[in-house]
């Protein structure tokens, strides 16, 4: 039992948003499962229940495929279940790598949901967390302290690049990976930082300055990687920080955000934090930032984030895409926004929805 | 084993020594089970015993090491007590007993009782929870001035053994002393099947393994009528491993969990006159558990120490100038303190309560009638060296009772109850690091009886007939629940549940030719217990692991040769989540159980033998999902008794 609310704590730990800009490139597809018509949803599901889904978003028609582990697009094409804690989802091409974190597997995937390949981690702990390309690798955390290798094309597994404790969030910028190296919320015994690693020599630089617990978010924006380090849940609380690699630190840039997510210029965020006075959740608004300038706007008034879970920009078209699981253990629902704020079309999503995945 | 089928009455099962009565002469549901009906249903831990009684829900993580809690009528765990020899056994870390810890082995009885009761000279924290468990250690007044000594072996499927010895004499001047010591081994690996959902997957349970010791010494003495004094010392420790939940694709378990809990309590009664009489109690509880966490990087040590110091003291007086009229007055203290630690994080401070439970009650009979009301006052004041710490509680809680018997000479009741109780939020949910809230309210519930128990006196074959029927309401407001975000969960008042269903057990003894006995019961339930919380997206929605429709059967049959009985346990669909698809269902099932023992008389030596075959159509049925029960498995028992 009390590992279990610690797992749940976790489980709430590892939210991601992780999308690419827009300066990404979009290859474009067809109707139905691919290309800019259609987005992945991908659902954590229930710790321990086995119950994480992948569904199938279809923009224009706004409908999306069940969310119910044992109708999605997973089973449906592979006769069995995607297991329990589906951390990520990376579409590459016309490939989906997924991360099933508490099953310690990465499955390969064709557009339907068919399983073309799959890796299982068999060491203790050794769970696959996140994902980033740079469109000919593909670069997928571990809990091992390692970053995998995998060939975006063939998914062949090429090497393993050692990151630093407890790997988290990750993104590609000029030749080098950004890695969250987490704390595992301070449980682990790790040693917070960002890793800087050149993926062509292999060298890598820690970054610790102002580092306490680098976690699962990591964005490319601007030609900067910005993280969300969720603090110490005490009195450092969750903010998003740029890596300075020259100035081998992180630099705060914004207080008070738990999801973030980019296009463009821009960085959105939000933030959930819990308020002693009121008993419950206070939900930010979605602010919009210019990296540039460091201004921020308001998108989304606070009463429309109560239960938010999950916070994504579609690179191609900018819609917003905001994950809401309001309730223990029960389907969530996810609401797209225009770039204006409008609210264009809902949908019922799995449980605990780490959001929407485009084509990068 | 009861070769001649006789059933023996309990004299001492009630909580703090009252005298037990006939399930119609009680004003609330109350369900027992005998030494001898422990030993013919095979239940080896208390646990499984009550899988047999009508009104609860037993979560049971399966195996022999696996977490056992009971949850009366869709309440949740947390809102029953558990009491040993009479005094509360208390958790103040998670609220909930795992009742897998205590052996059936030396027990002269367990008893349920739901909601409020009549008997009012009881201790205040029987009041203070929804349902009661109560467990009787067996007497020491059953020893013998010489000495009796029994020691039994078993060995069952899945490498487990046991061995235990227990011994009573009984000395002069009201003296007696027992003693009962168990060891049990168990590798645990068992092999299942779990349907996910239309194909199946298989496997064998890992870290299973199970080694676990439990001793206890009672002491009594009973110079006369007018005073008891009984003492008990009880020790257990444990080391196992945690074989979790069977997770796709990741076969690997390997947490350890080891520990120990030591209690001492001490008891005394004294009736100085017919009209009064007084009882008071101390306990002291140490409980340890350290759970060890291999992770990819390091390992994770968890230890969680806790302490519990209780004393209560009773006095009911029943006046002479009117007739029927009783009161009785209760006031109980008991402090807890938790030390939680990890080898890498700074846990919380060691958290403190201090409870004070006081309570007057009275009773008044008038002829086939009886009327009980009882007011419980609460106050809760919490400590902790750093940080935030829940505010003092206080809180009245009232519950009556209402019994009657409408026909002279049909020993037939009507009964209404009524139990206005809460829980107080536990340190997990208050303290545990980042998730706990220190502001949580308490979570209240008031539960509605109405029923009838009828029994028989001997007909025809029939030796005994019992029957009863109640029907329930119940409420529960600001249900603590964890609330998901980005990050931290947070522990919440915020769902609101309601229940109802109804409750039927018969139990009976027949005699048949040949001088055989023939023991029937059967125990239903209808429990709906759905989550009515306001603009929820669950509203209307059964709760979790709440089955509509579970019952038991159990049949045996006393011979001069042998004696040989069947067991069914059943139970209907439940859901493992809140929302009631059918990707969220888990199956019924049906576990069938057979049993032969006979037993053979050596002069002043009695030896037992017994077979059981448990599950025996081999049903693979999990009660906690991903948590696979046994399939089909067998047990060889040996009881010497000198």
């Amino acid at each position: 039992m009390k590992k279990d609310l610690f797992l749940w704590m976790l489980l709430a730990f590892s939210m991601v948003t992780f999308s690419s800009c827009s300066e990404d490139d979009d290859n474009g597809g067809g109707a139905g499962t691919g290309g800019t018509t259609s987005c992945y949803i991908i659902n954590q599901g229930s710790w321990s229940y086995n119950n994480a889904s992948l569904q199938v978003y279809d923009i224009n028609l706004g409908t999306a495929s069940s969310p119910d582990c044992n109708s999605d697009i997973f089973y449906t094409a592979n006769g069995e279940l995607l297991g329990d804690v589906a951390q990520d989802l990376l579409w590459v091409g016309n490939k989906l790598f997924v991360t099933v974190s508490n099953s310690q597997k990465l499955e390969i995937l064709d557009e339907s949901g068919k399983r073309v390949r799959q890796y299982t981690y068999t060491a203790e702990g050794a769970q696959p967390r996140y994902m980033a390309t740079d469109g000919a690798n593909v670069y997928v955390t571990n809990y091992d302290g390692n970053v995998y290798v995998y060939n975006a094309l063939s998914g062949d597994s090429i090497t393993k690049i050692y990151s630093g404790s407890y790997p988290e969030g990750i993104s590609y910028l000029n030749g080098s990976l950004f890695v969250n190296n987490s704390n595992w919320g301070g449980y682990g015994g790790g040693e917070p930082s960002v890793a800087v690693i050149n993926v062509a020599s292999g060298e890598s630089k820690l970054i610790k300055e102002n580092a306490c617990n680098p976690y699962a978010q990591s964005v490319v924006c601007g030609g900067e990687v910005y993280i969300i380090d969720s603090g110490n849940y005490a009195d450092i609380l969750p903010a998003i920080y740029r890596v300075d690699v020259a100035g081998e630190k992180l630099v705060k840039i914004a207080d008070n955000a738990t999801l973030m997510s980019t296009c463009g210029e821009y960085i959105y965020y939000v933030n959930a934090s819990w308020n002693y006075a009121t008993n419950a959740y206070d939900y930010s608004a979605l602010y919009k930032m210019d990296v540039a300038t460091s201004e921020k706007s308001e998108l989304l008034p606070a009463d429309k984030m109560n239960g938010v879970y999950s916070l994504d920009v579609n690179p191609a078209t900018g819609d917003i895409y905001v994950g809401f699981s309001p309730e223990a253990n029960d389907f969530g629902t996810m609401r797209v926004y225009s770039p204006a704020g409008e609210q264009k079309g809902v949908f019922e999503v799995g449980y605990y929805t780490s959001g929407a995945r485009f084509r990068n | 084993m009861a070769q001649n089928g006789d059933v023996r009455l309990l004299d001492s099962l009630l909580v703090n020594g009252s005298t037990v009565r006939g399930a119609s002469e009680s004003s609330s549901p109350l369900q027992r089970l005998t030494t001898d009906e422990l030993a013919r249903i095979g239940a080896t831990s208390v646990g499984d015993a009550l899988k047999h009684m009508s009104g609860v829900t037993v979560r049971d993580y399966g195996g022999i090491g696996g977490l056992k809690t009971v949850s009366i009528r869709g309440l949740g765990a947390q809102h029953t007590a558990v009491f040993y020899d009479g005094v509360a056994v208390g958790d103040c870390q998670s609220g909930q007993v795992d009742l897998g810890r205590y052996s059936t082995e030396n027990l002269a009885g367990v008893e349920l009782l739901i909601g409020q009761g009549d008997d009012i000279y009881k201790s205040a924290r029987v009041l203070a929870a929804a349902g009661v468990v109560s467990l009787e250690s067996q007497s020491t007044a059953d020893g013998s001035r010489s000495g009796n000594w029994q020691a039994g072996v078993r060995a069952a499927s899945f490498e487990t053994y046991k061995g235990s010895v227990k011994y009573s004499k009984s000395f002069g001047q009201g003296w007696g002393v027992s003693s009962f010591g168990e060891y049990v081994n168990s590798g645990g690996e068992y092999p299942y099947k779990i349907k996910n959902p239309t194909t199946t997957v298989s496997g064998k349970r890992k870290n299973t393994d199970v080694e676990e010791a439990r001793a206890e010494v009672n002491l009594s003495w009973q110079p006369s009528d007018r005073h008891l004094l009984r003492m008990k010392m009880y020790g257990y420790g444990y080391e196992r491993g945690l074989p979790g939940g069977v997770i796709v694709n990741d076969p690997l378990a390997t947490d350890r969990l080891k520990g120990y809990n030591a209690f001492g309590q001490l008891f005394y009664e004294y009736i100085p006159s017919p009209a009064l009489k007084m009882k008071f109690a101390l306990k002291h509880n140490l409980a340890y558990d350290r759970m060890r966490e291999p992770l990819a990087a390091s390992v994770s040590v968890d230890s969680y120490r806790q302490h519990e110091t209780d004393f209560s003291c009773t006095f009911k007086w029943t006046p002479s100038f009117v007739r029927g009229l009783s009161f009785a007055w209760s006031e109980e203290i008991f402090k807890n303190t938790l030390r939680t630690t990890n080898n890498h994080v700074t846990m919380p401070a060691e958290p403190e309560r201090v409870t004070t439970l006081s309570a007057v009650s009275v009773r008044y009979n008038y002829r086939a009638f009886s009327l009980t009301g009882s007011l419980l006052h609460t106050y809760a004041s919490e400590y902790a060296p750093v940080g935030d710490v829940a505010p003092d509680r206080s809180r009245f809680s009232p519950s009556v009772a209402f019994s009657c018997y409408p026909f002279a000479d049909v020993d037939f009741c009507l009964r209404a109850s009524y139990k206005s109780i809460f829980r107080m939020p536990t340190f997990n949910d208050l303290y545990y690091r980042e998730i706990g809230n220190y502001k949580l309210a308490p979570e209240k519930t008031r539960q509605y009886n109405v029923g009838a128990a009828y029994s028989a006196h001997p007909f025809g074959r029939c030796d005994e007939l019992t029957v009863s029927v109640d029907a329930y309401r119940g409420e529960i407001k600001d249900k603590i629940v964890a609330v998901p975000a980005v990050f931290i969960w947070k522990m919440s008042n915020i769902d609101y549940v309601e229940t109802a269903g109804a409750d039927v057990n018969i139990k009976s003894i027949f005699s048949l030719p040949s001088r055989t006995k023939l023991h029937l019961s059967a125990a239903y339930s209808y429990m709906r217990a759905e989550n009515r919380t306001s603009g929820s997206s669950l509203y209307g929605h059964q709760i979790v692991y709440t089955p509509l429709h579970s019952g038991a059967v159990d049949a045996s049959i006393l011979t001069p040769l042998a004696d040989f009985g069947y067991s069914l346990l059943w139970s209907g669909k439940r859901y493992y989540n809140a929302r009631n698809i059918p990707s969220n269902e888990i199956a019924s099932y049906g576990e069938h159980s057979l049993w032969l023992a006979r037993t053979w008389n050596f002069k002043k030596l009695t030896l037992l033998a017994k077979v059981e075959a448990k599950n025996i159509t081999d049903d693979n049925y999990e009660i906690i999902r991903y948590y696979p029960m046994p399939g089909r498995n067998y047990a060889l028992t040996f009881i010497l008794t000198l």
